[in-house]
């Protein structure tokens, strides 16, 4: 936006959004100190996993699903086409991971080894063989061949009998089945079928038995060593993508710049001045190094505790964003100098100045809930210890910080960058990344700055 | 294709990016990790001060490996190989290749000083059997040895070696022996985040047209012309 | 050309120059001024490290001995740090070097550097000593002792990582024994070590080497390993064979291929196993030590389990492998050993790894290999030649007939390795099998000759592998071939063959004696040469109450004997009921008890032979045989558990009916 516009639709969206921005750029603050804001981000922990057959919807007479719910057994002599014995799994296979597996036991292959293995929606037939129907796909014993809902199947791998362990698998990454035959993979094939999937398996000749393991036990293919071969594949094609070299020094620097760690940066400016040969970093105009000292020496006031001498100075230099003292950096600030009151162990005193100043935000809704959070650290006589001990953190006060921060750059003219460009492309990654994934139905793995960062940690330390 | 691909208005795709969640700590992770393993040592120490971000790895390891980097990007090669040795003398004796691309170094600088005989005397030397020991090294000796032969460097089709981005080369080479030795990633993180960004952009483009993010400098978004 | 002058004479100069620079700091070593020899010491740590040739010249100069003397004489910190960091590096990597710093006695002052308050000091002795572990010359450490066991625990307790690395390199240079093994797993060191999985790369790499040999062949050392947090850590093991560093992920599958190999019972998931094969394929194509151990790694764990076989097969490795042999740039002898070696292990079973192999085209490098200078080279070669011979299609097609490859072969006769001797018998005995040219090949280039030399061999292996090879030459072989090889060998060659010490050296030249004796009349005669010693010696051997293999091949022989004259039968008559008779019950009553099938089988092929109703002398060896109580026995097992020993029975029971016995 700092560039002249060159059609008016955008110009309109850019002031809708702008004007979006102005309304609440400092708002965000208030969602990153509720708690509730991180517990969002591990929403794929706590799917649920199927854990034993569906004993009930199974098809009765044909088949009798064992008391551990976890075998089936053909019972009848089979006559024709919709005697088949199915049984799916009790839960739908989760897909906030990247995949799904589980794997059947052929215990007896019976009369005619007419065991298959696949995946099935809710409302499927339960007379007919994975496979047979839209929207099922199945993994046939007698013949070795896929169903994938037609007709007919189509060659796909060896048959499989008396004594054989099969898998069957969803790939969400690359939407496609996966199954194996004693532990080693014998084909994957496109999934076209959306929404939840059932493990399923069917049995239709007489005394065809056959267990199901659903990770209880361990399973005879490698799935971890599946999946990690799949993300090393993803791995080294972004590896070998060409970006401009030096690039990160720019986003580091601006992003040094953008949150006002001026130290950092002229540190960081004097080292890469100071290489050889020099390290160019393409220059910055959005925001003018003008009042970084005066930010860098907020932030580090905030970072100390220091809450009065941070609101002394932003009233001699930026008047205009304490003007306002319902706004949410006064609310963030106040709120601040309650629990460093607390901190310090003097609670009266924290009182006294909550009733001063933190008595006018109440009523208002989006601060009520954080007021009584704020209030809730005197009832504690170990407030680090309770469950709104995190204001008492570190990364608290860098939160206000971060806070003071924004405002100052959202209060200037040609503001437009709430966040630094690294955020910028992070977020941009981060988009990119659920858009691809809700594309697909909402299925796999989702990227998380978090992970990647913690996963990196994980390699090292362990 | 193009026809069934899904169109998210520019409106929409910033409603998207605002709804994303990132945490300060992990962005401040982030950095830290660049600056430490990019070996920015006064840096990362203000850092840690200012934002009360951990480095990952002692800091006063930092020093003594940017000093051996710095000693190679200054042509100093000889100085860099001794602090190298000074650090831990396993890494050089275990690992010949990083070991010949330091004397091969050592005798670019030489050649780029004019220093012919010295050079010569290097190569017999110090170069020579290595280059007995592996087939590969022979060759890449001769190529440096080449230089010689041009009065006018700047003829010379090897004259890449003399160019400063081999020294860079060479110097990153040392850095990174020197990380994994300390069991440390020789990457920053940074970079590779970047790349998954362009990584993603063309996966999401098979099936979508979106705001895209063309410049990673400026982090500007673009409507892509319909 | 006065350019080429100034060249060649700075070239002389600069060899003269540098020789008086080491000499110069040589001299500087042995300054009294710590100044003075702190610096020499650093310029000759600096000069050595990564350079083999400097190493050797500093070493020729006397320099090990003169370092380890400032390293004993000193207090200076800076100067211990340095003269260790020094000796390290001459132990680094190069046998001579270590030799020599042993030879200085600089081990205990080593040991000694560990106790001290400065980080640095402690440092650098640790990696030193780490150095010296790593060679096969370093001294061995007696675990048995207490108070050893005690100073490898306080290694293992350290903070510091070059410590705590030190005392697994110690492990996995010292631990030989099942005894040692046990006393370490008692002592808890499983325990340790495994602190150290999750470690720094150093640490890590040390302690899976460590753990490789603690548990090699040591069923309990392994569930030990294993029942730790409940598999917890051959979790780790498993999921470092992914790690992004090749030298941890081929430890980690070696460590894994010795659990395997140790105890199969953990490792029911074939998944593990398909990761563990291509993982090892994988690294392979690593240029450096990785790859080189790999190749062996890979061979350790295919070795004789049909299935992996299999995997390897499926996941592409003979053509991974060949690639790489035809990538044409020289590799490490440990490396063609080991590539050898797995393609050896994939044609030792299944046909279509021979198949594919031999449509690789690669015989060419194969023949190449036998020439190599390397004896553990030579032997995988001719151990890969021996399995791909196997195939009898491939065989037959002619394709390790010409001379391009049996000449090498033959030639290896004469190797000064016996293992390599041992190994082309292997391989020459299968190519000779049962073909008619690859034979007359063979015996051209005085391959028979050759065979027979051997099989006077100091080494057991080698006499019975040429017997082998000695036995399938002879196997149908026309008489011309019979004579020419009895002519060299003579009776009293064959009587000390079948007398060897070796029970299985006595197997085979007793086989061999079968195979030459089958078949016409005249090369029946080879055993009553010399008045019959080497018939004699048959029948002493069998009266000893030999082994059953033995047995079996000494009965075949008088079965083969027994099949010619009236003249031949009587001969064996003799030897089954010699006079005076020794003992009261004869050996053949205990073969036809004896639970070997084949040795009852053979048993009554002599006695059909003997009592066939064509020749004359029949009826009377019947009644000697129903008075010994053979027939009698025979009469006990018509109902015998073994198909072909029943059908026998019955033939030798009708023959005796027409003698009106019942």
């Amino acid at each position: 936006m700092t560039e002249s516009s060159s059609n008016g639709r955008r110009n309109e969206n850019d002031e809708t959004s702008a004007a979006v921005n102005r309304r609440d750029p400092i708002l965000q603050f208030l969602d990153k100190i509720r708690p509730s804001g991180d517990a969002m981000e591990d929403d794929n922990e706590g799917e649920e996993s199927p854990t034993e057959l569906n004993a009930i919807n199974s098809a009765g007479g044909f088949v009798i699903v064992s008391p551990d719910k976890l075998s089936v057994k053909y019972t009848n002599a089979n006559l024709h086409g919709y005697d088949v014995g199915v049984a799916q799994a009790n839960k739908p296979a989760p897909f906030k991971c990247l995949t799904y597996y589980f794997e059947i036991l052929v215990k007896d292959a019976g009369a005619k080894g007419k065991v298959a293995i696949g995946f099935t929606k809710e409302g499927f037939i339960m007379r007919r063989q994975p496979g047979w129907e839209v929207n099922s796909c199945g993994y046939h014993g007698d013949d070795g061949n896929i169903y994938l809902g037609k007709g007919t199947g189509e060659a796909f791998g060896p048959t499989y009998t008396t004594g054989d362990t099969v898998g069957g698998g969803i790939n969400y990454a690359s939407q496609e089945f996966f199954f194996t035959k004693n532990g080693a993979l014998v084909g994957k094939i496109p999934k076209d079928i959306k929404g939840h999937l059932f493990p399923t398996v069917a049995v239709h000749s007489q005394n065809e038995e056959v267990s199901v393991n659903f990770g209880k036990q361990k399973f005879v293919f490698d799935v971890k060593g599946y999946e990690t071969s799949a993300r090393n594949k993803q791995q080294m094609a972004i590896e070998k993508i060409f970006i401009p070299p030096n690039i990160g020094y720019g986003l580091v620097k601006s992003y040094l710049l953008h949150y006002g760690y001026e130290e950092t940066l002229n540190a960081f400016n004097l080292a890469t001045k100071t290489t050889v040969p020099p390290i160019l970093i393409a220059q910055e105009n959005a925001i003018d190094e003008d009042d970084l000292h005066q930010r860098k020496t907020l932030r580090k006031l905030v970072r100390n505790g220091d809450i009065d001498a941070a609101l002394a100075n932003l009233q001699d230099w930026y008047p205009q964003i304490v003007q306002d003292d319902k706004s949410v950096v006064c609310f963030l600030l106040h709120c601040q100098r309650f629990i460093e009151f607390v901190r310090v162990g003097k609670l009266a005193e924290g009182v006294k100045y909550g009733r001063l100043e933190l008595a006018k935000f109440v009523g208002l809704t989006e601060f009520q809930d954080i007021i009584e959070d704020c209030f809730a650290l005197l009832v504690y006589p170990k407030p680090v210890e309770s469950p709104v001990g995190y204001f008492l953190e570190d990364s608290q006060r860098e939160l206000v910080a971060d806070a003071v921060n924004a405002a100052i750059l959202s209060n200037k003219k040609d503001a437009c960058h709430l966040h630094s460009h690294l955020e910028m492309l992070l977020r941009q990654l981060t988009v990119c990344c659920l858009e691809r994934r809700s594309m697909n139905g909402d299925q796999g793995e989702t990227f998380r700055l978090h992970h990647v960062l913690k996963q990196y940690k994980k390699m090292k330390l362990d | 294709m193009a026809t069934s691909k899904k169109v998210i208005t520019r409106d929409e795709w910033e409603k998207k990016l605002n709804a994303v969640k990132l945490r300060k700590e992990d962005m401040n992770t982030l950095v830290m990790n660049f600056l430490v393993t990019e070996g920015f040592v006064e840096a990362a120490d203000k850092f840690q001060r200012e934002s009360g971000t951990k480095p990952e790895i002692d800091l006063a390891t930092i020093t003594d490996r940017m000093a051996v980097k710095k000693a190679v990007q200054n042509g100093n090669v000889e100085d860099a190989i001794e602090k190298v040795n000074d650090l831990n003398p396993e890494i050089l004796d275990t690992n010949p290749e990083l070991f010949f691309h330091l004397q091969q170094q050592r005798l670019i600088e030489l050649i780029r000083q004019g220093k012919t005989e010295e050079a010569l005397e290097f190569a017999q030397e110090e170069l020579a059997p290595r280059g007995e020991e592996n087939q590969a090294f022979l060759q890449e000796l001769e190529k440096t040895v080449a230089l010689l032969v041009f009065e006018d460097a700047s003829n010379c089709p090897v004259k890449d070696l003399l160019d400063i981005s081999h020294r860079l080369k060479t110097a990153s080479e040392v850095n990174a022996a020197i990380l994994t030795s300390q069991s440390h990633e020789k990457d920053p993180k940074l970079p590779s985040l970047l790349k998954m960004l362009i990584w993603a952009q063309n996966q999401l483009d098979e099936k979508a047209v979106y705001p895209h993010i063309n410049d990673l400098s400026t982090g500007q978004l673009k409507t892509p012309s319909e | 050309m006065p350019t080429t002058t100034s060249t060649s004479s700075s070239f002389s100069s600069a060899a003269s120059s540098s020789g008086n620079r080491q000499a110069d700091v040589f001299s500087r070593l042995a300054s009294s001024d710590p100044e003075v020899k702190l610096k020499a010491l650093r310029e000759v740590k600096n000069q050595i490290i990564g350079n083999r040739t400097k190493k050797l010249s500093f070493l020729k100069l006397g320099a090990v001995p003169a370092i380890a003397s400032a390293l004993s004489d000193s207090e200076c910190n800076s100067i211990l740090v340095q003269s260790a960091a020094a000796l390290g590096s001459f132990a680094c990597g190069f046998e001579a070097g270590v030799q020599a710093v042993l030879d200085a006695g600089v081990f205990p002052l080593l040991l000694r550097l560990l106790t001290s308050s400065d980080e640095k000091v402690v440092d650098a002795g640790a990696r030193s000593l780490r150095m010296i572990f790593q060679s096969n010359q370093a001294p061995k450490y007696d675990f048995l002792q207490e108070k050893n066991m005690k100073f490898l625990f306080s290694l293992l307790n350290s903070e510091n990582e070059n410590v705590s690395g030190l005392g697994a390199s110690i492990i996995a240079h010292a631990c030989g024994t099942t005894v040692q093994q046990q006393v370490l797993c008692d002592a808890g060191v499983l325990e340790k070590l495994v602190i150290l999985l999750d470690g720094s790369l150093s640490q890590r790499e040390a302690c899976l080497e460590s753990l490789a040999t603690v548990l090699k062949n040591n069923p309990e050392a392994v569930s030990r390993f294993v029942g730790l947090e409940a598999g917890r850590y051959l979790s780790s093991v498993t999921e470092l064979t992914k790690d992004r560093y090749p030298r941890t992920r081929l430890l980690s599958c070696l460590c894994l291929v010795v659990i395997y190999n140790t105890s199969p019972s953990y490792f029911l998931n074939m998944g593990t196993k398909s990761s563990l094969v291509t993982t090892l394929l994988e690294l392979l194509n690593d240029h450096g030590q990785s790859g080189d151990d790999a190749a062996l790694g890979l061979s350790s764990l295919i070795a004789e389990k049909e299935d992996l076989q299999k995997l390897a097969y499926e996941a592409n490795a003979i053509k991974n492998i060949v690639d790489i042999l035809k990538t044409g740039s020289e590799l490490h002898p440990k490396r063609l050993q080991g590539l050898f070696l797995s393609l050896a292990e994939l044609c030792s079973k299944l046909e279509d790894c021979r198949c594919s192999f031999l449509s690789l085209e690669m015989l060419d490098l194969l023949v190449n290999a036998l020439r190599h200078k390397n004896a553990d080279v030579r032997t995988a070669a001719c151990i890969c030649f021996r399995n791909a011979a196997r195939s009898v299609k491939n065989l037959s097609a002619g394709r390790f007939t010409n001379d391009h490859v049996m000449l090498p072969l033959v030639q290896l006769l004469h190797d000064p390795s016996s293992s390599v001797e041992v190994a082309v018998l292997g391989a020459l005995s299968n190519i000779v099998l049962d073909f008619s040219s690859p034979k007359s090949t063979f015996i051209e280039y005085g391959g028979i000759k050759q065979l027979i030399e051997l099989s006077k061999s100091m080494d057991p292996n080698a006499r019975c592998s040429a017997l082998r090879a000695l036995r399938n030459l002879m196997f149908l072989a026309d008489n011309k071939r019979k004579e020419l090889f009895y002519s060299e060998v003579k009776a009293q060659g064959f009587v000390s063959l079948i007398s060897d010490p070796e029970p299985t050296v006595q197997e085979q030249a007793l086989a061999l004696l079968r195979n030459l004796v089958d078949g016409c009349i005249n090369s029946i005669e080879f055993v009553f040469d010399e008045d019959g010693l080497i018939l004699d010696t048959v029948g002493k051997q069998l009266r000893k109450s030999p082994q059953a293999h033995m047995a079996i091949q000494g009965m075949y022989v008088l079965t083969n004997v027994a099949s010619g004259t009236e003249l031949h039968k009587e001969a064996v008559m003799q030897q089954l009921f010699p006079q005076p008779q020794a003992e009261s019950n004869n050996f053949m009553l205990k073969f036809l008890q004896s639970h070997e099938s084949q040795l009852r089988s053979a048993t009554v092929w002599t006695i059909i032979n003997l009592i066939s109703p064509s020749s004359p002398g029949a009826h009377d060896r019947h009644v000697k045989l129903r008075d010994e109580g053979i027939i009698p026995q025979l009469k006990n097992m018509v109902n015998d558990a073994c198909l072909d020993v029943k059908i026998r029975i019955r033939t030798v029971l009708s023959q005796s009916m027409s003698f009106g016995d019942n």
